[in-house]
């Protein structure tokens, strides 16, 4: 499980000189989470245990593990979707360090709108709400003009391939796959100095596949902090500079870093 | 950096019926932009919330306080009744369940709309008017339907009238209970469109009543669980509805059924 160490190529020292002495743009410790299900009499599930690493600008990193690990739950609690049980999650961004572990809502909201994107698992699909405006939303919800914000995601789905008819059409009857590139120009919409990604080449075929890697490149190269799950190990090879290794907590104590950095 | 100020304030809500407690101790903050959803189960003491918030119910204890354009901050509950009501016919706005009761049912529906801006002091019949139609168009109602009177409309656009009458003299607060309730699903998307669309292009502050968890979903920027007159849960709409904390919080969202 742990053979990783080192299989990645490493764009990493690039990210390292361009920032020699900043601060990590993420910094998690210590992050303990556990559900307790009180409609299934309480019963209480660990599903974080002791988790910390860090994500430096322009840096990429992975979180690997076998399923049932926290690799969603870990990035769903650097998105404040899930409240963590104890530990910390701090967030340097536009000057303000921020840990979203025990920030207010508004807090974790304005975080969102100024410093997070995150491209979800599956897309959430609006009724009635086109392809184009769906993708866009970030953006406006940012207080970019409308024009420039269609402008920006008819690039992107253009990029991803997403055929132009398809742009005015609410994306409920899309495929799996051209839903999830809907999705990724939705995350990738909006130059966010901290970037999420839950699986986002999950559905995709190798041409995809590659401009994804293409996106996420980009994304490090101007400095984003990328934290993702991949799929595929040709895609976490390929964007990630290292790898947070997840193990089910319990069974091999904390989770650790390997590679570089 | 300047903070802006919270539009609405409410501290340690409290509305007794005799001995049952409607509503017990809530407090909230609403900042400009911002959409909070309250959900619970009928009973819950959501609409004695949103009653007593919106100045339409006395509390028994607590006080709320609006913040105007200028800063300036009003206790709802102690201003007079005439006061209050301008307030609510201009500044603040009150989406009702069922249109009826937000609607004169018997006059046109571009008076509905041109009654709220008189109200807020315009005077000029053909501005009311070209107002009236632009309004109309913002919420998807045909321009020659100007002149019926919404008793010959449908439940969607009666309910779409309500929502421009409201928005028209430029709120900064509107107050909305069970907006898409009694809607046939197709109706009700259309119009959960059109409020997200308006909300966020008129930044407006929303408290929005639901039983309908994915109605909250999508509207709410922060959700607050009400159960037994409590509120027992609060925090970003998704972070409540994905990771749920409190038992009956766990309830409601489990009982939700999957399309």
């Amino acid at each position: 499980m742990n053979t990783t160490n080192n299989a990645l190529p490493s764009p990493a020292s690039d990210a390292e000189k361009a920032h020699p002495a900043e601060l990590p743009v993420i910094e998690v410790s210590g992050l303990c989470k556990e559900f307790i299900l009180h409609q299934q009499g309480g019963t209480r599930i660990e599903a974080l245990r002791d988790v910390s690493f860090h994500v430096n600008a322009g840096e990429c990193v992975a979180l690997y593990g076998p399923s049932g690990s926290g690799k969603s739950t870990m990035l769903k609690a650097l998105y404040g979707n899930y409240l963590p049980t104890s530990g910390s999650i701090l967030v340097r961004c536009s000057g303000r360090e921020t840990d979203i572990a025990h920030a207010s809502p508004r807090e974790v909201s304005r975080l969102r709108r100024e410093c997070i994107s995150y491209v979800s698992q599956f897309l959430r699909v609006i009724p009635r709400v086109s392809t184009l405006d769906l993708v866009a939303e970030p953006l406006l919800a940012a207080g970019c003009k409308e024009e420039e914000a269609l402008r920006r995601a008819r690039n992107l789905l253009q990029r991803l391939n997403l055929p132009e008819r398809l742009w005015n059409l609410a994306p409920a009857t899309f495929s799996g796959g051209e839903q999830q590139r809907v999705n990724i120009a939705r995350g990738f919409c909006r130059p966010t100095p901290v970037l999420l990604l839950d699986e986002p080449t999950a559905s995709l075929d190798a041409m995809n596949r590659k401009i994804v890697v293409e996106l996420i490149r980009e994304a490090c190269a101007r400095g984003c902090a990328v934290v993702g799950i991949f799929h595929d190990d040709d895609t976490r090879t390929a964007v990630a500079h290292r790898s947070v290794i997840m193990h089910r907590p319990g069974e091999q104590g904390a989770s650790s870093l390997h590679g570089k950095g | 950096m300047n903070e802006p100020l919270p539009v609405l304030e409410a501290e340690s809500l409290t509305r007794r019926y005799g001995e049952r407690l409607g509503c017990r101790d809530v407090s909230l903050k609403l900042w400009p932009g911002e959409v909070l959803g309250i959900v619970g189960e009928s009973g819950s003491g959501k609409s004695t919330l949103l009653n007593m918030l919106s100045g339409r119910m006395e509390p028994s204890e607590g006080r709320v306080i609006y913040r105007n354009a200028c800063g300036t901050e009003l206790d709802l509950h102690a201003l007079s009744e005439g006061e209050r009501r301008r307030l609510l016919r201009t500044e603040l706005g009150y989406v009702h369940q069922n249109p009826r009761d937000g609607l004169r049912m018997q006059v046109s529906a571009g008076a509905n709309i041109g009654e709220r801006l008189m109200a807020a002091g315009g005077r000029n019949y053909g501005k009311l008017r070209a107002t009236a139609l632009e309004w109309l168009e913002k919420v998807e109602i045909a321009a020659p339907r100007i002149d019926d009177i919404p008793a010959r409309y449908s439940g969607g656009m009666q309910q779409r009238l309500q929502i421009a009458r409201n928005l028209v003299t430029g709120p900064r607060l509107v107050f909305m209970d069970e907006p898409t309730g009694g809607l046939d699903v197709s109706v009700q998307a259309r119009l959960l469109d059109l409020l997200r669309r308006l909300v966020r292009d008129m930044g407006l502050a929303v408290v929005l009543v639901t039983h309908d968890l994915a109605v909250a979903r999508l509207l709410s920027h922060r959700l607050m669980v009400m159960y037994h007159g409590e509120v027992v849960e609060q925090g970003l709409a998704d972070q409540v509805l994905d990771d749920p904390h409190h038992p009956y919080t766990q309830l409601l969202v489990s009982s939700i059924l999957q399309g």
